[in-house]
């Protein structure tokens, strides 16, 4: 460790002192002397003074701002004044001998700076992949959070699709930036990060999903998405997924000025992709399935028993029961939310306060989340001395549905929902099935089962800039933060789980509670100074560190009377041998960063980083890791030899860099033993391992490469940025089962490497501007493709345990993506048994795994966002479809609603192709196996389908106004948007998504106005 | 100038990083792990690792279940499960279905247990001299070997062949390595080699250092941790060959009888002093409480116990579990009052103890059975023990093999030794099945009689929950156990 720092220490001093060298000055003949100013009338030291075109005459400025620039070539010659962080001044030289001359700090759009969240830095100058969208733009697509309107205007990040949760408001999103980082094998649950999910900034500090989910839209400054390893190295081994670096809106000085913006909102439902027997088709498919037919002989009692149920059922469907089951839970809710900022100040102090309230309903009824923020926001200047003060508090409701959708979905069409007399029966069918009994989801949904969490976070952080010598800043910043999260759930002792418990088991109420504190802290030393006309230098020294403690506890209590008193002084107590939770941890880290960025006359472009990171284990091995990057980029359109008059700006990047990664812990190689809290005797302490050590075991490192293309041409007509990146992760860390008798039944090891590769790219082209009208279309795309190399048949055994019921194989040009399976030929309309293709290409009935060959690969051919966006005057509209091109899709809806319905899965309802898609008698073409067949069948190419997506992800149409009536109402401003998301979805499979929660559409409205 | 102050603030920055002192601050305990190197860093720790193994054998999946009271038992037809959706009534009919699911857990849970007595051997080898004196290596070694051959013998019993009958057939793996690794299903006769050779490099080292020898069982809470007390809760030295005369025995060729014969008689004359029989006072309550009191019971009978495991909530794991009389009729293990009429013929038996005449919860009649139940008794340890091993059984091996040999009066002697220990009458007939009665009696929850029954290779045995039942027959098929699922989806 100290020899890290003492090499960094090293490098920072060269590097200071190798570009502070003098300049040689030339023999006196033409002089112009002056002072450069600040806008305070400060003199400026260190202001770069120099001839155009005459580049080597120039000089500097003293340290009051003096200079005296000599040997002025003859006639007129225009005279350029820069600065790092001010605006270039030129004026024009006709011979006078003085000048005063006062530079404006640079206003940078947002445009122009990348947003690292530690540094802020020129897109100019930068040699990394990052994008940066401002809060409008993330308001143009939707006003729902953050991430679902970045997910439309970044190509490589994607949100992959929750088939499970669907649209709960309480389920986080899954994201990943540039595809899935990899791990051969099954990540075991010691290893608890979400395995893809890229590191969230806000405001510079490391935040979690949550709180950007719970942030609201309207206070988003900006967004930068850093992908690849030189602009994410600053972050060193916690960004191998990415960064995503949010920053909020700061208080602005001038007039007190308010400003509100709501949110309205209807959700509904979208059970299109529900295709479900109705009770007719159910009972018919139940019949040709024989589920009506006794095993034993045609005329014995059970047979007799069979057909009585099946025409009292056949009696009723006739009569017109077809319960509707999946509305039941369902509702479409009506969502809002508000923000409220007031802020003003002076060109010294301002200051902000802000609330927020949100509500949020799930589509299924009982599913909730309310959100209430408020935000303090002060900020003081006082010459080179800045003040920050950001203060916010969070308070998040959250409740969830008592009972997963999948059981309505489950539910038979000709059961009926109610008796006669309008109550609802617990039982639909008292059968035996696997030990339960068919439920009524009605009933159950009426039966208290519930699940509540309040999340109360409070944060405050301080930022403190000093300028404390010209080219020199020390900004630091300080965090801390408490967030407090209790969850009480109680399922009712009238639930069916307890049939059959004693009184003192029925109910259960459990509750838990996560406190977690934590600071964190980080000084920049910042150096940036123009030398000379051409050579731009920063230099950026960071020392970060980060505590967090986490505090668990909890119990679980039974035995309740009824559902009036929920509450755990009202249970019968523990259960025997039951004990409270309890559990404290502490995480710690630190890291070093050194950053330098050279620019060369605005052409040529390089940038260093390295990063320590430090985290804490409990023994001390590996303590710290280093990353690095390097970038380099060349400013085509810069050069004097470019003469190109259309194209506006023409940069060229590439940048390598070694990434570490998070989701691999520290302990991998470690052995690690565990005490038994459960358990004592006489002997004192005890442990037994909870992993193996491995000590051969090497990080898996990756060496990540970028090339990219930044094109502007025809005045910001057409504006192009393509990244090409390419991965290379060798050794790859592989996880390997083992047989129990080993001892341990998952091992890591390293094996072979996986190449990742593919591109992404954003094309914007204005068709037609004029003064008051634009019109653009927008186009992104992206692929991401990988395989395995040198794997050679070391993981042949995983294949073969695989084979059947697995999809993924390893060998050497595979990819993860890629779906193997036995090529099948479909159903023979003669036997209704499935014909496979062997691998010699043979027609057989014999499944054999090993003529399985690649069938597909679930990763698209191209992805992304095609797009209209339309302003004309005070109106604007944006429209925004995705589309998914080329890629395959195993349809587990077919394999397991269609194709393989057990004896057991006979009792709930199926897909309704089961009925009509399925071979019933010799001749029939059919694409599903035989009707009556209820055993398993393996996975064939049968299952495999190409998966084209395309889906109308946002429309919105929006009109901005200061129309004087609202001024009369003390409306400085309104602008009023509204918007339409996924409403509409076309795909070439028809997949049941939404399993235990169902999809939605969306159509809202946002309102702002600035008093 | 400039330069100077740009030094003064390269060094600020360095002077900043070195003195966070980023080492001693990233250091953080962990309350609940600790790393395997900074364990084995003394002999507490190595304590601590091997406390992890007797503290682990308590799990349902062991002693508190597969390997005791239940599964064994379930097959040895104890008890009632005859009833319609018992739980355990394609067990007890021999599926293998059920035979299969039933052991899969223990064989898992075993095998990790091993691991982490290799893991242990393997540090003791590192250790030796440097952490470890001779003595705590001999014990700690010792045991470790000692459990590592228990845990697969009690495997090899469930998985391996009738060894009279198909001695060549696969049995199980024998883990001898301390890195996770998959290693060949050996041969019966491989397998039970490896076992007895464990057994006797353990008696070797705990021979030379195990205070058992001298002092007994030493039960004395000696603070420190107990190291070197109550010697009947570790694998001690008498344990180690007792467990050789079982494997012997259950072996089965003369040689090998012979063998156990040898041992345990040598554990008798041995251990006969250090660990007497239980006395009637001493099971009553008397003994400990001054009175007779039933909830000071010592109805383990513990005395002679060679080897238990102790398991503080053995109420709920085992009792609870599987005997509670408040259990549903299908989850419930009994007995009806034929079935124990006839197991304890005599009233005086001490052992009728472990069982309390009461109702089911659907009103039957049933015999419960309560050795397990959970107790309090003031400075005992038997409300917590679950034996594994007593002096009983080498009474009943000597007297079996001494039958076998032509011996009759050493082995009426032997057996009588223990039924007048047990406050039953002499018998001075039909050896055999005599012995065979007072396995059935002696071993209730211990797990043992089925494995009496397999070695015999018996095709005929008795419904012992309902004498008026005819026998239930059983073929040398039913005695066999498949790999476990996870472990043969590994195998070809």
């Amino acid at each position: 460790m100290t020899r890290h720092c003492i090499i960094l220490l090293l490098f920072s001093l060269l590097c200071f002192n190798a570009l502070g060298q003098d300049r040689t000055s030339l023999p006196q003949k033409r002089t112009l002397i002056g002072v450069v100013k600040d806008e305070a009338g400060k003199g400026l030291p260190g202001a770069v003074v120099y001839v155009k075109d005459h580049e080597t005459i120039g000089t500097e400025t003293d340290k009051y701002g003096n200079f005296s620039l000599q040997n002025i070539p003859e006639g007129n010659q225009t005279i350029i004044f820069s600065m790092l962080g001010m605006e270039e001044v030129q004026i024009a030289y006709t011979g006078q001998e003085s000048t005063v001359v006062t530079l404006k700090e640079e206003a940078a759009t947002l445009n122009d700076v990348v947003v690292t969240g530690i540094i802020t830095r020129h897109r100019n100058s930068f040699t990394g992949s990052a994008s940066t969208f401002s809060g409008q733009e993330l308001k143009i697509i939707g006003n729902s959070n953050i991430l679902q309107s970045l997910k439309t205007l970044e190509p490589s990040m994607n949100i992959v699709e929750n088939n499970l949760r669907g649209a709960d408001p309480n389920t986080m999103p899954d994201l990943e930036i540039r595809g899935k980082t990899s791990i051969v094998g099954e990540i075991s649950s010691d290893y608890e990060n979400v395995p893809n999910q890229p590191l969230f900034i806000l405001d510079g500090m490391e935040v979690t999903i949550e709180t950007i989910m719970n942030l609201n839209i309207d206070r988003v400054k900006s967004v930068t998405v850093l992908k690849d390893a030189a602009s994410t190295a600053i972050y060193g081994s916690k960004a191998a997924n990415g960064v995503i670096v949010v920053e909020t809106i700061p208080p602005e000085p001038g007039q007190l000025r308010v400003s509100y913006s709501g949110n309205f909102g209807v959700q509904f439902p979208d059970l299109s992709d529900y295709n479900l027997m109705n009770a007719e088709e159910k009972l018919t498919f139940e019949r040709l399935a024989g589920r009506y037919t006794s095993d034993n002989e045609a005329e014995s009692p059970e047979q007799d028993a069979l057909d009585a149920l099946y025409y009292s059922r056949l009696k009723a469907v006739r009569q017109g029961v077809d319960s509707y089951w999946l509305a039941e839970p369902l509702r479409t809710v009506f969502n809002h939310s508000h923000n409220l900022y007031i802020d003003g100040g002076d060109q010294n102090m301002q200051y902000g306060i802000g609330v927020n309230y949100g509500n949020e309903k799930g589509v299924m009824k009982g599913s909730d989340r309310d959100i209430v923020g408020g935000n303090i926001q002060v900020r003081y200047r006082k010459g080179s001395f800045t003040f920050a003060n950001n203060f916010n508090m969070s308070l998040v409701n959250s409740a969830t549905e008592p009972v997963s959708f999948s059981l309505f979905a489950n539910a038979n069409p000709y059961y009926r929902k109610r008796n006669p007399d309008g109550s609802v029966p617990l039982l639909l069918e008292d059968i035996d099935i696997a030990g339960q009994s068919i439920y009524n989801p009605l009933a159950l949904f009426n039966i208290p089962n519930t699940n509540k969490t309040n999340d109360l976070t409070f944060s405050d952080q301080i930022d403190l800039t000093w300028r404390f010598w010209n080219a020199f800043t020390i900004k630091g910043t300080f965090g801390i933060s408490n967030n407090s999260s209790e969850t009480e759930a109680f399922q009712s002792p009238d639930h069916p789980d307890f049939i059959g418990s004693l009184a003192d088991k029925k109910g259960l109420y459990t509750t838990s509670k996560t406190n977690n504190f934590s600071y964190n802290g980080r000084i920049v030393f910042s150096y940036g100074k123009l030398f000379g006309a051409h050579h731009n230098f920063s230099a950026n020294a960071a020392w970060d560190f980060s505590n967090k403690d986490t505090k668990r506890g909890g119990y679980s209590v039974s035995g309740f009377v009824g559902n009036q008193h929920q509450n755990p002084e009202f249970s019968a107590g523990f259960n025997q041998g039951d004990k409270p939770e309890y559990s404290t941890t502490r995480a710690r880290s630190t890291g070093f960063l050194f950053s330098a960025n050279y620019a060369f006359k605005s052409r040529y472009m390089l940038d260093l980083n390295y990063r320590l990171d430090g985290s804490s284990v409990f023994g001390a091995q590996r303590m710290f890791t280093g990353t690095w990057s390097a970038g380099v980029a060349w400013d085509i359109s810069n050069e004097a030899w470019f003469k190109v008059k259309w194209i506006d700006f023409f940069k060229l990047r590439y940048s390598i860099g070694n990434p570490g990664n998070q989701n691999f812990d520290a302990y991998m190689s470690s052995g690690i033993y565990e005490y038994n809290p459960d358990y004592t005797n006489i002997f004192g302490e005890s442990a037994i391992i909870q992993k193996v050590a491995n000590r051969n075991l090497a990080w898996q490192k990756t060496l990540d490469q970028n090339w990219g293309l930044d094109f502007t041409a025809w005045d910001d007509r057409i504006r192009l940025g393509v990244d090409y990146y390419y991965k290379n992760t060798d050794p790859l860390l592989v996880s390997i089962s083992l047989p129990p008798s080993a001892g341990q039944t998952r091992i890591y090891t390293n094996l072979g490497g996986q190449i990742s590769q593919g591109f992404s790219g954003t094309l914007n082209i204005v068709v037609l501007r004029t003064q008051t009208m634009r019109l653009g279309v927008n186009f992104t795309f992206a692929q991401n493709r990988s395989k395995y190399v040198n794997i050679g048949d070391s993981l042949e055994f995983m294949n073969e345990k695989g084979s059947a019921s697995v999809l993924r194989r390893y060998y050497d040009g595979a990819s993860p993506d890629d779906i193997w399976a036995v090529r099948s030929l479909g159903i023979d309309p003669a036997t209704g048994r499935e014909v496979f293709l062997t691998k010699e290409g043979e027609y057989t009935f014999q499944y054999d795994a090993d003529d399985e060959v690649k069938v597909g690969s679930t990763a698209p051919d191209l992805e992304g966002i095609i797009g209209i966006s339309f302003y004309w005057g005070q109106f604007s509209a944006a429209i925004n479809c995705r589309y998914e091109l080329g890629g395959q899709i195993f349809a587990s809806a077919l394999y397991e609603k269609v194709e393989n319905i057990s004896e057991e899965e006979l009792y709930y309802n199926v897909d309704r192709r089961a009925l009509y898609d399925r071979w019933q008698k010799p001749g029939d073409n059919a694409r599903f196996k035989a009707i009556d067949n209820l055993d398993s069948t393996p996975m064939s190419s049968r299952f495999v389908l190409d998966n084209n997506v395309f889906t109308l992800e946002s429309i919105s149409v929006g009109y901005d106004t200061a129309a004087r009536w609202l001024q009369k109402i003390k409306v400085q401003g309104a602008s009023i948007r509204l918007y339409a998301n996924n409403i509409w979805r076309i795909a070439s499979v028809k997949e049941e998504r939404g399993i235990e929660y169902p999809f939605s559409n969306s159509i809202s409205m946002s309102i702002s106005l600035r008093f | 100038m400039t330069h100077n102050r740009i030094y003064i603030i390269g060094l600020l920055f360095a002077v900043l990083m070195t003195t966070a002192g980023c080492r001693g601050w990233l250091t953080v305990d962990s309350e609940d792990r600790i790393m395997e190197e900074e364990l084995f860093k003394n002999t507490d720790g190595f304590y601590t690792a091997l406390n992890g193994i007797y503290v682990d054998l308590v799990n349902e999946n062991l002693y508190s279940g597969t390997f005791g009271p239940s599964d064994p038992d379930i097959l040895a037809q104890y008890y009632n499960t005859s009833a319609d959706n018992h739980m355990d009534g394609s067990l007890a009919l021999y599926q293998n279905e059920a035979k299969r699911l039933a052991v899969s857990n223990a064989w898992t849970r075993a095998y990790l247990m091993i691991l982490n007595a290799n893991k242990i051997i393997e540090h003791c080898e590192s250790g030796r001299g440097s952490v470890l004196n001779d003595t705590d290596y001999n014990i700690i070694k010792g045991e470790c070997l000692g459990l590592r051959a228990l845990l697969h013998f009690e495997l090899f019993r469930y998985f391996g062949p009738v060894y009279t009958v198909s001695p060549g057939a696969d049995a199980i793996p024998y883990m001898d390595v301390s890195d996770p690794q998959v290693k060949p299903v050996l041969k019966a006769t491989e397998a039970a080699e490896k076992i007895l050779n464990d057994l006797e490099t353990a008696e070797g080292l705990l021979a030379a250092s195990d205070p058992v020898r001298t002092l007994g069982k030493n039960e004395t809470d000696s603070g420190n941790r107990n190291l070197y007390s109550y010697r009947n809760l570790r694998f001690n030295y008498f344990a180690v060959k007792a467990l050789a005369a079982r494997v012997n025995m259950y072996l089965g060729y003369s040689a090998n009888k012979e063998e156990a014969l040898r041992l345990a008689e040598e554990v008798i004359s041995e251990a006969r002093d250090f660990f007497p029989f239980s006395t009637r006072d001493e099971v009553t309550g008397q003994a400990a409480t001054g009175a007779v009191v039933e909830s000071a019971e010592d109805r383990i009978l513990s005395s002679d116990v060679l080897f238990a495991v102790y398991n503080v909530h053995r109420g709920e794991d085992i009792y609870e579990a599987y005997f509670s009389n408040s259990l549903e009729a299908t989850n419930l293990l009994a007995i009806s009052a034929n079935g124990y009429r006839n197991m304890y013929p005599e009233e005086s038996d001490l052992r009728t103890y472990q069982w309390e005449s009461t109702k089911d919860v659907l009103g039957n009649d049933i015999m419960s059975f309560i050795k397990y139940e959970a107790m309090e008794v003031d400075g005992k340890n038997y409300p917590y023990m679950i034996p594994v091993l007593r002096m009983s059984e080498m009474y009943l091996i000597a007297a079996e093999c001494y039958a076998d040999n032509g011996n009759d009066d050493l082995a009426y002697a032997r057996l009588n030794t223990v039924r007048n220990a047990r406050q039953t009458s002499s018998v001075s007939s039909n050896i055999l099945s005599n012995i065979e009665s007072e396995y059935i009696r002696e071993f209730v929850g211990e797990g043992q009689l089925f494995w009496y029954y397999k070695r015999n290779n018996m095709q005929s045995i008795p419904a012992l929950y309902d004498r008026s039942r005819p026998n239930i027959s059983i073929s040398t098929a039913n005695y066999l156990f498949e790999l476990p699922q996870s472990e043969d989806g590994f195998r070809d």
